[in-house]
């Protein structure tokens, strides 16, 4: 919710137990990141391109690491990633899928969207805090993101 | 003039005259010898020989008259052939019959005339010889006689030159008959070895009078050489007196290098001495009776070899005659039938026909061919054609019939079964519940049309006969002209299905057309066959809209089922996402509780939060397998040929964790192909081989053994485990979704994985079932509906 300009992860949780899951399992790791959380897909997307109250931000200042859920408020999470993805200016961002549906027309929609990885949450609370602490250290320290310029 | 001669005698006096040819003759002395000795006798100037033809009297000869003849109208001479006698008239002026006559009024002044008649030895008065006078006097008794005398000798004159006349005629119509007939003459000079022919013997073979020389050999030369010596042997023994007369036939050349056969017969001249002179003889061709001969030699062959029976009877019905083809027809043979009657062969019934064929046959009527049946020797009943004609003998009497029959059986046979069979199709073409036309494939004219087309087109029989199939005008459909015909005709086979048709009476009609030509006598005939389909049509139609309806309303069904399907995939999405956030949220905050309040909690406190955590991910779980068990019945079913042993292995590679550490002995029989959806065929095995290493968990060695039966039912496959069993009382449970038989606390587990795998066998068409005793084991068997596809 922090109004700061850029950030390393956007995550988009409407539900708010997960979204403190989430958070508690991502401050325990030792990646210390600036995180941005969105609680709908229309708010994650004027975050991203700058819109509504966002306006002000730098289309430029993209997150390292964009984590969404599918079943959001107002605009899907297959919605997101479509927008997402078909914008050259976010088309490269890292995309995970973290939801709770394990059904396969959303894994199979998902991935054909573009998404880079799809994670069904665990109910057991140490499985989901160390799936989302292999992903944080995945891409945050071992992946190579193409460099600004070249997009 | 009432003076004449009948018109009759007339005739006969001219005809006998001609005989005579003395009219217009010239004069002859002896007749006028006559004349002067008969004036002479009765002191008369005038005596006359007078003949009458139709018109005229003519003077043969004639003493003291100027005339040579007269006309008939003033003749004295015709009124003496109406008597025999003499015609003596004294005095003409006297005499009613003259006293007009110019002889007596005019210049010839004639008063007295005397005739006697001549007479042929025929009995016809030709004339008389008369004596006249310039006056009135009469004859003596003397004079009368001798010129009655002097009559007959003129006659006797007349008679002698008819005579002489008709000897001449005579010879020269012998020798014309010798010169024109076919018989020729030779003669030979046995002395000088000269012979004669006469132009006959030289005509017969071809030459004309002047050619052929006299010489012997020329004539021996032209002999045919098979008789030659025969007839040179004839003629010396002949001469030699070794045989009594001459009389050989032998072939000459023609001419035309042709033989010609000659009678010759010959006799011999001998000397005073009793030395051959001469010999004399004829030559005939026999040429053509010679080929008439061979010709009816060649006919009684004919007549022997004949296949037909040739039979020759008398009128009192014995046979005469009986070939060879009778023999075998009959199985008589001519010694057994030739004397005997005819009537064996003729069955009772008939023989007053055969009685009565002969009187006709005695009339002269002619009786060609007919047909009737006769009796073999064996007593068999044959059907025969017979031609008679009546035999008659050299004047022309009818004195038999000859006969020719023919063994006639196998044709009236096969022809009563081809009337049979006839009979049997106009029956059915009478009787048949589909219109039939028969059309003649050359004018498209209908032949013929059956009672059921009649009824069913309302038309009458004769508005069909004789019409072309574009003229009847229902059929526009198919023929228009008669170039559409040819079509139908060169076809062999049309047919048309539902075809509308309106009948007289304007209804409305489906029909069937089929037309097929075939040959009848060598003629093509077009068969059309019409069955009213209407009936048939309107089913279809009914059928059609049912079929209709029932698509409509599967249509409708599905899209209801697709709208279910809809419902229960968000049913089951939301009960994926939803249910288990709340979890992760009791498991998650119960997890921050340790975390953060841990060393506050009592002990106790940190078993109930423990608890609260386990809770939490069994009911995980259950959620997952009842996800995944509505995914299976969901998910497509993409069949195609499967190696099941790759399959299996591949599942007991994903288990090996499960078992890790433990005893197992397994055991992999033969593992046919199958034919199914490989993901969902791979959850199947890897549920069965996963409870076969959960219930083996307390054996110190597990046994596990995997293999395929084949049965009647076709591949079944197993899964076998020493395990701890069951009792198959609750066999019937096994599947159930959540059933389990087993206490949690002796082996975990939702009750899910079972179902699973009946649902995903249930939906390949197969059945799956289980054998267990407790403690003992259990074997999980399954089959699958489908076959390996090529």
């Amino acid at each position: 919710m922090s109004q700061t300009s850029s950030c390393d992860i956007l995550l988009i949780e409407d539900n708010p137990q997960d979204l403190e899951l989430a958070l508690r399992a991502l401050g325990k790791s030792e990646i210390k990141r600036s995180i941005h959380v969105a609680r709908d897909g229309l708010e994650a997307l004027d975050y991203l391109f700058c819109e509504g109250e966002f306006a002000t931000r730098n289309i430029k200042d993209k997150p390292k690491l964009i984590l969404l859920d599918l079943k959001l408020p107002k605009i899907t999470g297959l919605e997101v990633i479509e927008r997402i993805k078909i914008d050259p200016r976010t088309a490269s961002i890292p995309l995970v899928v973290l939801t709770s549906s394990k059904e396969q027309g959303d894994v199979v929609e998902s991935y054909r969207l573009g998404i880079n990885s799809y994670i069904v949450k665990p109910v057991s609370f140490e499985q989901f805090a160390d799936a989302v602490h292999q992903l944080g250290i995945y891409w945050m320290l071992l992946n190579q993101p193409p460099n600004p310029g070249t997009i | 003039m009432n003076n004449n001669p009948s018109p009759a005698e007339d005739r006969v006096r001219n005809l006998t005259l001609r005989e005579y040819a003395v009219l217009d003759t010239p004069p002859e002395p002896a007749m006028d010898d006559i004349t002067e000795l008969a004036a002479s006798i009765c002191g008369a100037p005038i005596a006359l020989i007078s003949l009458i033809d139709e018109k005229r009297q003519w003077f043969k000869s004639r003493f003291g008259f100027e005339l040579e003849e007269t006309p008939l109208e003033v003749s004295f001479c015709a009124h003496a052939l109406l008597q025999t006698g003499l015609l003596i008239v004294p005095d003409a002026t006297k005499d009613a019959r003259f006293s007009e006559n110019p002889l007596v009024t005019g210049e010839a002044n004639i008063r007295f005339y005397a005739g006697t008649p001549l007479v042929s030895p025929e009995g016809v008065v030709l004339g008389t010889l008369c004596v006249i006078d310039h006056v009135a006097r009469s004859l003596t008794v003397q004079q009368a006689e001798t010129l009655r005398v002097l009559g007959r000798q003129v006659m006797a004159q007349l008679n002698l030159t008819r005579q002489t006349r008709e000897l001449a005629a005579s010879e020269s119509r012998t020798r014309l008959l010798v010169e024109s007939s076919s018989i020729g003459l030779w003669n030979w000079d046995l002395v000088s070895n000269e012979i004669f022919h006469s132009n006959e013997c030289k005509r017969q073979l071809g030459f004309e009078p002047g050619e052929l020389s006299g010489g012997v050999d020329e004539w021996v030369g032209r002999m045919h050489p098979e008789n030659r010596d025969a007839t040179l042997a004839a003629v010396r023994d002949y001469i030699a007196g070794r045989r009594p007369n001459y009389d050989v036939e032998f072939r000459l050349m023609h001419k035309d290098g042709s033989w010609r056969w000659i009678l010759t017969r010959g006799s011999l001249n001998r000397d005073d001495s009793g030395k051959p002179v001469r010999m004399m003889g004829c030559h005939i061709d026999i040429t053509d009776r010679k080929l008439a001969e061979a010709s009816a030699l060649r006919l009684a062959a004919i007549v022997e070899s004949s296949d037909d029976a040739i039979i020759g009877r008398d009128l009192a019905n014995v046979v005469t005659c009986w070939n060879r083809g009778a023999e075998k027809i009959f199985g008589y043979t001519a010694l057994e039938m030739v004397g005997t009657s005819i009537m064996r062969l003729v069955p009772p019934g008939l023989r007053t026909n055969e009685e009565a064929l002969v009187l006709r046959t005695k009339r002269g009527e002619l009786v060609e061919q007919f047909e009737s049946k006769r009796l073999t020797r064996d007593g068999r009943l044959i059907d025969v054609s017979i031609m008679t004609s009546p035999i008659k003998d050299a004047a022309g009497e009818i004195v038999g019939v000859s006969k020719v029959m023919r063994d006639i059986t196998k044709e009236r046979e096969s022809e009563r079964t081809l009337q049979a069979s006839e009979l049997r199709y106009r029956r059915l073409f009478e009787s048949a519940l589909d219109g039939i036309l028969i059309l003649n494939a050359e004018t498209g004219m209908v032949d013929d049309v059956n009672p059921f087309l009649v009824n069913l087109l309302g038309y009458s029989h004769d508005q069909f006969m004789g019409k072309a199939l574009w003229d009847l005008g229902f059929f526009k459909d198919i023929v228009e002209n008669e170039n559409k015909f040819a079509e139908l005709r060169e076809k062999e086979y049309v047919r048309y299905e539902n075809m509308p048709l309106e009948t007289a009476g304007g209804r409305q009609i489906d029909v069937e057309f089929i037309s097929n030509v075939y040959l009848v006598n060598g003629a093509k005939v077009i068969q059309c066959n019409i069955r009213d389909v209407s009936a048939r049509k309107r089913a279809e139609d009914a059928v059609k809209q049912l079929n209709d309806d029932l698509e409509h309303r599967v249509a409708q069904r599905t899209s209801e089922l697709e709208v279910a399907n809809k419902e229960l995939a968000s049913f089951s999405y939301s009960v994926s996402h939803d249910l288990r956030a709340p979890l992760r949220a009791v498991d998650g905050f119960a997890q921050a509780l340790l975390d953060d309040f841990g060393p506050e909690l009592p002990k106790e406190g940190h078993r109930y939060v423990l608890t609260i955590r386990d809770g939490a991910r069994k009911m995980g779980k259950l959620i997952d397998d009842l996800l995944s068990f509505s995914r299976f019945g969901r998910a497509p079913l993409l069949k195609e040929n499967v190696d099941t042993r790759s399959l299996v292995l591949a599942a007991l590679a994903e288990l090996e964790s499960q078992h890790e550490g433990r005893r197992i002995d397994l055991r992999i029989g033969d593992l046919p192909e199958c034919h199914g959806d490989p993901s969902l065929l791979k959850q199947v095995w890897l549920n069965l081989l996963s409870n076969a290493f959960k219930y083996t968990r307390k054996r110190d060695t597990a046994a596990v053994e995997i293999g395929c039966d084949a049965t009647a039912e076709g591949n079944v496959f197993f899964v076998r485990d020493n395990g701890t069993g069951f009792d198959m009382q609750y066999a019937g449970k096994l599947f159930g979704v959540f059933q389990r038989l087993h206490r949690a606390e002796d082996f975990e587990g939702t009750g899910v994985g079972l179902a699973i795998v009946q649902q995903i066998i249930q939906r390949h068409g197969g059945r799956v079932w289980a054998h267990a005793e407790e403690d003992r084991g259990a074997t999980f068997y399954f089959t699958l509906g489908g076959t390996i596809t090529p």
